[in-house]
């Protein structure tokens, strides 16, 4: 028996070197190819269900592109585009988009404005489900022209018709067979799950692991031409340690997004850039007036406001190189919206004791908490558990608030049952949390006006709102609606429903071998097709 | 025992449907559901609606129960919400990954945990055996979490900054398998470097386990060794080896043969911290995001997998212990 043990042993060792051997000897050298470590799987893959659009848009080309300039979404033709040109009716509510001649999909089926029709009505069905479905609020109808002219008839003339026309384009051919209902189009092979999918995009998906990774290789039919490079392998990492290290040992090329604490320490690395997408991401503490009757004064959500130290908070999560403090819901991102007349509230407890002390709120019973009427300064924050930053500025908070006297407890939770408490329910006193903003400046009419509207979650009321918001919404050209919009900002800013904290952004670190990326607000991957790899 | 083994498996069927029922009413319990992935602004609330109605979510709760309880029955086991697939394809694609890392790190749980718990009962007391304890003791209160991330720093990190280091002992950061070159090797390539990317993350799923069942096999083969038969052996004039690995570790297994039992289940569970730490798409990684994404179908389609994996673990180690002593009978 010990001469067996010791047989196998010897055996199971040899084995081992041979396959070392064998796996070092085989590992090829493989050029003109990427790696990019991300952290979430991507979902359903259509251009309807609007998720991950970075990589949607790269397989679905729409009529027009877009990219981010100057402050603002700027629609064009370029080789993304479906369309060789667009143009307006006399009256302005008509679109019309000549499509490029000798587009085809991946299986070499012409793409025709049959496609685009079949596209925007399977938007609109209601089974279908998809989160843009609201892009038909102003759409009368699609009409094909003929095979290569699409018409899209619009209610009214308005800013936003080249973006709600410019939604990637489905092949009819492939999901005309398929029920317009969203499991049955979300299960169809190549959106979920293994399965080449019939795209128009300069890339073809391939090789798709579920929750492991999946690749992107030239699609030879596109419009869009050949892309720089070969094959673009995106892998699934979602501990964030590992991703870094994963890029600092070659594992991978690039990493989005890069945890923010890391990403002073790999912008100055050498051998690799940090590219950031811009300040497209804000937190605040909201004030539910519905729920704890004293925040609807505005003073004392001034005065809770000023207590906030934020700089102090930025600094003591070492990311104050990529954030800046948010002077209102308008991200400095947006300079035709955002009036730089506002400022950010400053931490003055002194200032923010007083505004309590006016409006009645004092220590009358000298236990540290403020009161009135018998009544207690004192109410329950909520913030995620399961979001690090989130949970220690809570806690910050809690503390600065606490030297004022106002008395907060903090209850986390995790960030489906933190959504369903805050922004289904509407459940809550106080809570910390966050969004990312938008292309379009929608969000301020979702969040903050009318009162009943579906996210606005403090109950928050505005007169000037409410001829603000429906004339910015109801003007004819950009520059119209933005003086609206910008109005109703200085007022959301002044009225303070939410502390606002500060706009962050998000980073994306590469290897230096990367060049000829364009990667801000708009996109990370949005020229992909572009990036060139040094060999 | 075929008959023992029968009544065991129909007895296991009420504990199974309990089970499974406890966890749709805790899911149900729990705040949100699988739309809340949709709740945002600028999504229409009629879309979340449409979803809900679309998924049966506005069915009252026993009617939901019904549905799934009959489809499951008829042997479908319904449809992920959150992977946007079957969830037959869901789990044939995670088990396998999960089997391979599980079962790698079973092998090592018993080999390890084994070897080490005959070595420090045979030089009990001895300086080996002390700085074995105090090893197995550090290794145990270790979480896998952390070790992962150790590994991965000393093993992948640090030492490819040390140019005479072997490649072959500089592990894979993370991953299943090389993402560029694997589909270009040929079979032995690709062995290789499957088990190179074994390596990191078994040893951190494995090792603490395996310093658990050394504190075990070492008190048991303690006990056995002091009894009369050991003493005769060593008597009849039988070699130190002979006595302790022919004589005692047969019964000195038998304490073993309960955990082996019990860490069956964990083959299909997998690990979530060290499955997230080395990108390891398994089971471990499926259940926790089914749960935080609300998917209710795949919670339940995992949840009885595991059930059913508990009952077979304990079913197979009654089993066993009847093949190796005799003493046990089932009637």
């Amino acid at each position: 028996m010990v001469d067996r043990a010791r047989r196998s042993s010897l055996t199971s060792a040899i084995a081992l070197a041979a396959l070392a051997t064998a796996y070092g000897c085989e590992r090829p050298a493989v050029e003109n190819t990427i790696v990019i470590g991300v952290e979430y799987d991507v979902g359903a893959l259509l251009p309807i269900f609007e998720g991950d659009r970075d990589i949607t848009h790269l397989l679905y080309l729409g009529l027009n592109s877009a990219r981010w300039e100057r402050g603002r979404v700027e629609y064009i033709i370029d080789e993304l585009s479906l369309a060789e040109r667009w143009a307006f009716s006399a009256d302005s509510t008509v679109l019309t988009y000549y499509m490029k001649t000798g587009a085809e999909w991946s299986d070499g089926e012409p793409i025709d404005a049959a496609d685009v029709v079949f596209t925007y009505e399977l938007l609109r069905q209601p089974e279908v489900a998809s989160p843009i479905s609201y892009f038909w609020e102003d759409i009368d109808s699609v009409v094909a022209v003929d095979a290569g002219t699409v018409a899209f008839h619009f209610a009214r003339r308005s800013p936003i018709m080249l973006f709600r026309s410019g939604i990637g384009i489905m092949p009819e051919h492939v999901f005309s067979n398929v029920a317009a209902e969203h499991d049955a189009l979300a299960s169809h092979p190549g959106v979920s799950g293994p399965g080449d999918p019939v795209v128009s995009g300069p890339f073809l998906l391939t090789d798709r692991r579920p929750g492991e990774s999946f690749a992107l290789v030239p699609n030879p039919f596109s419009v869009a031409g050949p892309p720089n490079i070969d094959r673009i392998v995106f892998r699934i990492i979602p501990e964030d340690a590992t991703r870094v290290i994963e890029l600092e040992t070659g594992g991978v090329d690039v990493i989005s997004p890069v945890p923010l604490a890391e990403s002073a320490r790999l912008s100055h690395a050498p051998g690799f850039r940090v590219a950031q997408t811009g300040q497209r991401y804000y937190e605040y503490v909201a004030w539910n007036e519905r729920r704890y009757q004293p925040f609807s004064d505005r003073n004392v959500r001034l005065a809770l406001s000023l207590a906030i130290d934020r700089e102090n908070i930025l600094r003591g999560m070492g990311i104050e190189e990529f954030a800046s403090l948010a002077r209102g819901p308008i991200s400095p991102l947006f300079p035709q919206i955002d009036d730089p007349s506002v400022e950010s509230d400053p931490f003055r407890p002194d200032s923010a004791a007083a505004l309590l002390d006016a409006a009645g709120w004092r220590d009358s019973d000298g236990d540290g908490v403020r009161d009135r009427d018998g009544q207690p300064l004192r109410f329950v924050m909520l913030a995620q558990s399961d979001n690090q930053r989130r949970y220690d500025t809570a806690g910050i908070i809690q503390a600065q608030l606490a030297e004022i006297g106002v008395d907060v407890e903090l209850r986390t939770y995790e960030w489906i049952t933190f959504r369903d408490i805050v922004f289904n329910a509407k459940d809550f006193e106080a809570a910390l949390a966050g969004w990312s903003v938008t292309l379009e400046l929608h969000y301020l009419d979702d969040q903050f006006h009318p009162v009943d509207a579906d996210y606005n979650i403090t109950g928050y009321t505005s007169a000037a709102l409410d001829s603000l918001v429906p004339a910015a919404k109801a003007a004819d050209t950009e520059s119209e609606a933005a003086a609206y919009w910008r109005a109703a900002a200085v007022e959301i800013a002044r009225d303070r429903p939410f502390a606002f904290l500060w706009f962050h952004t998000e980073g994306v670190a590469l290897s230096d071998r990367i060049s000829d990326y364009k990667i801000d607000f708009y996109s990370v991957y949005q020229n992909l097709h572009r990036w060139t790899v040094d060999r | 025992m075929t008959a023992y083994v029968a009544r065991r498996l129909l007895g296991a069927i009420p504990l199974v449907l309990g089970i499974l029922t406890l966890i749709f009413i805790l899911m149900q319990m729990a705040p949100g559901d699988p739309t809340a992935m949709y709740i945002r602004p600028g999504v229409p609330p009629e879309v979340v609606q449409q979803l809900k109605t679309n998924w049966g979510l506005d069915q009252p709760l026993h009617v939901q129960y019904w549905r799934w309880m009959k489809s499951f029955a008829s042997g479908d086991m319904g449809y992920s919400l959150s992977h946007h697939r079957p969830i037959t394809a869901v789990l044939a694609d995670r088990i396998p990954n999960t089997l391979i890392l599980s079962g790698v790190s079973l092998v090592l749980i018993f080999a390890i945990g084994i070897a080490v718990g005959i070595v420090q009962a045979v030089r009990q007391y001895s300086l080996l055996d002390n700085a074995l304890t105090f090893a197995a003791l550090f290794i145990y209160s270790m979480p896998s979490f952390w070790l992962a991330l150790m590994l991965i720093l000393v093993f992948a990190y640090q030492v490819s900054f040390i140019s005479w280091w072997p490649d072959w002992l500089t592990f894979p950061v993370s991953g299943m398998t090389d993402s560029v070159g694997y589909e270009s090797l040929g079979f032995w390539g690709k062995l290789g470097d499957r088990v190179h990317h074994l390596v990191l993350p078994s040893i951190a799923l494995g090792v603490s386990s395996a310093a658990a069942v050394a504190r075990y096999m070492r008190s048991s083969m303690l006990e056995v060794i002091r009894q009369d038969y050991i003493r005769t052996a060593r008597a009849k004039g039988l070699p130190e080896r002979t006595v302790i690995l022919k004589h005692a570790l047969k019964n000195a297994l038998l304490p073993i043969i309960t955990l082996f039992g019990l860490y069956l289940p964990f083959l299909l569970s997998g690990a979530v911290l060290v499955e997230y730490v080395f990108a390891w798409p398994g089971m471990g990684r499926t259940i926790v995001d089914a749960i935080s994404h609300r998917d209710y179908p795949l919670v339940m389609a995992v949840s009885f997998l595991f059930a059913v994996m508990v009952v077979i673990g304990n079913l197979i180690a009654d089993v066993l212990y009847a093949a190796i002593d005799p003493r046990i009978r089932y009637d």
